[in-house]
């Protein structure tokens, strides 16, 4: 074991950073604080902005369902009040003055930037799959090759068909890749019009057509639901939409602090 | 284990040299398949998508998403050099494999 210097067993867990002026008359938040059972969530105000912090053990938080909700809860009600720029989960400073000194003072002027593009805006997720039984259908049906080779291997022993079944594999997985371009695209050409930034994430699964998160002027945020309504309608028996939203701008923002001692 | 029993049904023929590379090709294959965080966010994914569609409960859906999550940091974890620190301090993680 190496001599490790001592870390205080308590310090300073940050949610978020967001507006000071809403919380001037604010009577103070209704989450509990991650990781205790005492202590309330609170601010730390520097000039127009605040970093919203709770006192927290000071460990590594891993990702527990209870730590997870207690930290979206917090930045979700510091939401309601201010546009809110989210902190990475986990983050636990020494105490309150590296709070200030090395996130507040320090990247003053990239904060009040950053806020201007999320102010007044909401994310909105959205995620779409396929189901399965009918993107296979497709696939067969608009590819004629693949509609011969089902057909052979489906007539043949398992052994004789080996390369056809092959075959068969791979022509799906191109032809579902091509689909799952032409399908994404589809959707994006009716959102990302609404939408002020969109940021399309790795699908997940081998069903999942699309993976995007939109940042939208709270205006358009109607005219954006009716869009992804009607795309669920319009898609009813081969895709499934999730949509999630307004929340946070996790998808936009993460602010990532490595703290000097 | 999908993989790793796929690979080790497969009949060995050939000579030993082919062997050894199996089994390294084995134990790659074994920690990609372990330490890809993609796989388990594609499990997550999957699972939050069943329970949105009702085919899986509340309190299913809550006990198989700790057990992702729990997957999931271990590979973060293990990504940032941690997993020692990880092992020793977390008294909920799952028991520690000898990895001396």
């Amino acid at each position: 074991m190496s001599e490790m210097p001592e870390a205080p067993a308590v310090g300073t867990y940050v949610y978020c950073v967001a507006r000071a002026a809403p919380f001037d008359a604010f009577p103070g938040f209704v989450s509990t604080a991650i990781g205790t059972e005492d202590g309330p969530v609170r601010t730390i105000r520097y000039e127009d902005l605040v970093a919203v912090v709770s006192t927290s053990p000071n460990i590594r938080y891993t990702l527990r369902r209870e730590y997870l909700q207690a930290h979206e809860r917090v930045v979700e009600e510091a939401s309601r009040y201010s546009a809110v720029l989210p902190v990475a989960f986990g983050t636990v400073a020494m105490n309150d003055a590296q709070v200030l000194g090395q996130l507040l003072q320090r990247r003053f002027d990239e904060l009040h930037e950053t806020l201007q593009t999320v102010e007044g805006r909401v994310e909105l997720d959205l995620k779409a799959h396929w189901q399965r039984e009918a993107a296979f259908a497709e696939v067969v049906a608009e590819d004629e090759q693949i509609r011969m080779l089902r057909d052979v291997v489906a007539n043949q022993s398992s052994d004789a068909g080996y390369y056809d079944r092959i075959e068969l594999g791979e022509r799906t997985e191109q032809a579902l890749a091509a689909k799952r371009v032409r399908d994404a695209e589809a959707i994006l050409d009716v959102l990302e019009p609404l939408a002020v930034n969109t940021r399309v994430n790795k699908e997940l699964t081998d069903m999942m057509v699309l993976n995007a998160a939109f940042l939208v002027d709270k205006e358009r945020e109607q005219d954006f639901d009716e869009k992804v309504r009607e795309l669920g309608d319009a898609g009813a028996g081969r895709m499934l939409l999730q949509y999630v939203g307004p929340v946070p701008p996790y998808n936009f923002v993460n602010i990532r602090v490595r703290w000097e001692a | 284990m999908r993989l790793l029993a796929e690979l080790l049904l497969f009949p060995i023929t050939g000579p030993i040299r082919g062997l050894e590379f199996i089994v390294k090709q084995i134990q790659a294959e074994l920690e990609a398949e372990l330490m890809n965080e993609d796989r388990v966010q594609g499990q997550l994914a999957e699972l939050s998508l069943r329970h949105d569609l009702g085919e899986i409960s509340g309190p299913e859906y809550e006990e198989k998403e700790t057990a992702l999550l729990e997957e999931l940091d271990m590979i973060r974890a293990y990504q940032e050099g941690l997993i020692d620190e990880y092992l020793t301090l977390d008294v909920d993680a799952p028991p520690a494999e000898d990895r001396t």
